[in-house]
């Protein structure tokens, strides 16, 4: 429910399994997905945010509290005295922090911020994964996506010997 | 892993391709990696969606590599990436030209007695040979060039490919031009320009053409004094273009393609560069403007100071140009003016001019099809993702 507080509107985000969080709107309209169902009116009770478990909606909360525009998750992030290069390095770390954090949670926050339209959000998971895969081997690659292998042998051997260069 | 942690990413086709539009255009062993963790991966990343998507998410494309004229035509690599040669490349072939993915060759063919020209894909491997056009003519110069309208090239192996053929004939004391279309497989009547160079030295010179909006601009010497011949894709015209007067007599001015569509010039001369660009006023009239001078004595290294430094080449679309000295070959963005040394092995050595052909291109993993001969197949997919 669309409520105020301290003179800020807020607004109810609900998850599948029950749990309700008040947010700020302008902290939910970091998802283009929430922002545009506000715009619509579509929102006027508590929005269902179907496929994103309570723990992962509260961590994509987090991150959108801490990456809104003026106001963060301390209240000061953005004030007109902290030079942007200074804030944009503190959110640096912070990002790094936060997505210090086991596989399966990644993948759950890439299709939250996927499903909820969250740029910054995407970048920082996907990007994340990428880096990890870039220095690995292709089993690895396989084993950390949990890709199953449908080549053939032989397949898989023609096309190694044909691009020798890659497998150096 | 616990099976409720255990996710089929590859069944999510749309998380799949959001991680992988990711991997850096610059480490194309890590593309081909990925293609082969499935073949829904290979599938998605040979697809002309993704590989939209991946040019449209990256916009430059990586210098893969780059090719020279020195004693002998080599690719040589700047990335991990490796392209299937021509047969015979050091021996066989020269460079004319590498623009839009593909790389201009020519070699003479004895059996024949008479020039071939070769157009190759490194990242596919593709080879095609249009015929010569028969033009009189002691000296010559060829572009290649994406043909589709509205390109934005990185990407485009498997689209129209246009080269451009113009002769100098000096007992006629004409320029002659011809294009080729791949389209058509056939050459378009010639066009000539007087170039009234009686009882003159004139030739191309062995710095690279640019392609500047729709127009190409090759360097040619005239007398020992440099000039430059314009050939207009749209109008099918040539025409000659003097360098800015206060210019002097540069010794080896390369030609540049700014990102805002001007034709540029570069001349280093004792580590001065000297940076002119071809400014057109309201009225059309076209003028050269001296942009910058830049010192590059604290940038660019040297051993022997009493070899001179040489422009040999510049990336279009930028302020990047390649340099050497007796060192080796460096590249230099004139913005930041940054410096990456590319070889050691290439360098400044008297009576050796050579020029050098950045390739650029993002790299597409081979597509589905039969595998053995995917890397013939390369690219085409199985229609868009």
């Amino acid at each position: 429910m669309a409520t105020r507080e301290a003179g800020k509107k807020m607004i109810m985000l609900k998850s599948p399994d029950g749990m309700e969080f008040e947010v700020e709107e302008a902290v939910a309209m970091e998802s283009q997905t929430i922002r545009k169902m506000i715009e619509d009116d579509c929102a006027d009770t508590a929005i269902l945010i179907p496929n994103i478990n309570s723990k992962i909606l509260s961590r994509v909360i987090e991150y959108c509290n801490k990456h809104v525009p003026t106001t963060g998750a301390t209240g000061a992030a953005a004030s007109d005295t902290v030079a942007p290069a200074a804030l944009a390095e503190d959110l640096k770390i912070w990002d790094a922090e936060f997505i210090k954090v086991n596989r399966a949670t990644r993948f759950d926050l890439i299709q939250a911020a996927s499903y909820l339209n969250i740029k910054g959000l995407l970048d920082l998971t996907s990007q994340t994964t990428i880096d990890t895969i870039s220095d690995n081997s292709l089993e690895e690659i396989r084993s950390f996506l949990s890709t199953k292998n449908d080549y053939l042998p032989e397949e898989e051997q023609t096309i190694r010997r044909e691009n020798q260069w890659a497998f150096q | 892993m616990p099976p409720e942690l255990v996710r089929q990413l590859g069944e999510m086709e749309e998380l799949v391709e959001e991680i992988l539009i990711r991997l850096p255009p610059d480490e194309p062993g890590n593309l081909l990696s990925a293609s082969l963790a499935c073949k829904p991966w290979r599938r998605l990343l040979a697809s002309r969606g993704f590989r939209r998507r991946y040019r449209d998410f990256h916009r430059t494309p990586p210098m893969l590599g780059f090719l020279h004229s020195w004693l002998c035509t080599e690719f040589v690599p700047t990335t991990d990436f490796r392209p299937r040669e021509p047969d015979l490349l050091q021996s066989r072939y020269s460079v004319e030209d590498c623009r839009h993915g593909r790389v201009l060759l020519q070699y003479f063919d004895r059996d024949a007695n008479m020039p071939l020209l070769v157009i190759w894909e490194p990242v596919t491997g593709s080879q095609t040979v249009p015929r010569c056009p028969e033009m009189p003519g002691t000296t010559s110069a060829a572009s290649v060039l994406c043909a589709a309208d509205g390109c934005r090239h990185g990407d485009c192996h498997f689209g129209p490919t246009l080269v451009v053929f113009v002769n100098l004939d000096e007992e006629a004391r004409a320029a002659t031009a011809s294009v080729y279309s791949s389209e058509t497989g056939n050459w378009s009547s010639p066009v000539t320009l007087d170039v009234g160079f009686a009882e003159i030295e004139i030739s191309f010179t062995m710095m690279p053409s640019v392609l500047v909006g729709d127009a190409l601009y090759f360097p040619i010497s005239r007398d020992h004094n440099n000039g430059i011949l314009k050939y207009d894709l749209g109008e099918s015209c040539l025409s000659d273009i003097h360098l800015p007067w206060s210019m002097g007599c540069p010794i080896a001015p390369i030609l540049m393609a700014s990102d805002d569509g001007r034709l540029g010039l570069a001349d280093l001369y004792d580590f001065n560069l000297s940076l002119w660009w071809r400014e057109v006023d309201p009225d059309g009239v076209a003028s050269w403007a001296q942009r910058r001078r830049i010192n590059l004595e604290t940038i660019l290294p040297v051993g022997d100071p009493e070899v001179t430094t040489e422009l040999v080449g510049s990336i279009e679309g930028s302020v990047i140009v390649f340099a050497i000295t007796d060192l080796g070959t460096y590249m230099i963005d004139l913005k930041s003016l940054s410096l990456k040394q590319l070889s050691s092995e290439l360098c400044q050595q008297e009576d050796i001019t050579w020029a050098l052909f950045p390739y650029l291109s993002f790299y597409s993993p081979p597509g589905s099809g039969v595998v053995a001969e995917a890397s013939h197949e390369a690219g085409l997919g199985d229609g868009d993702a």
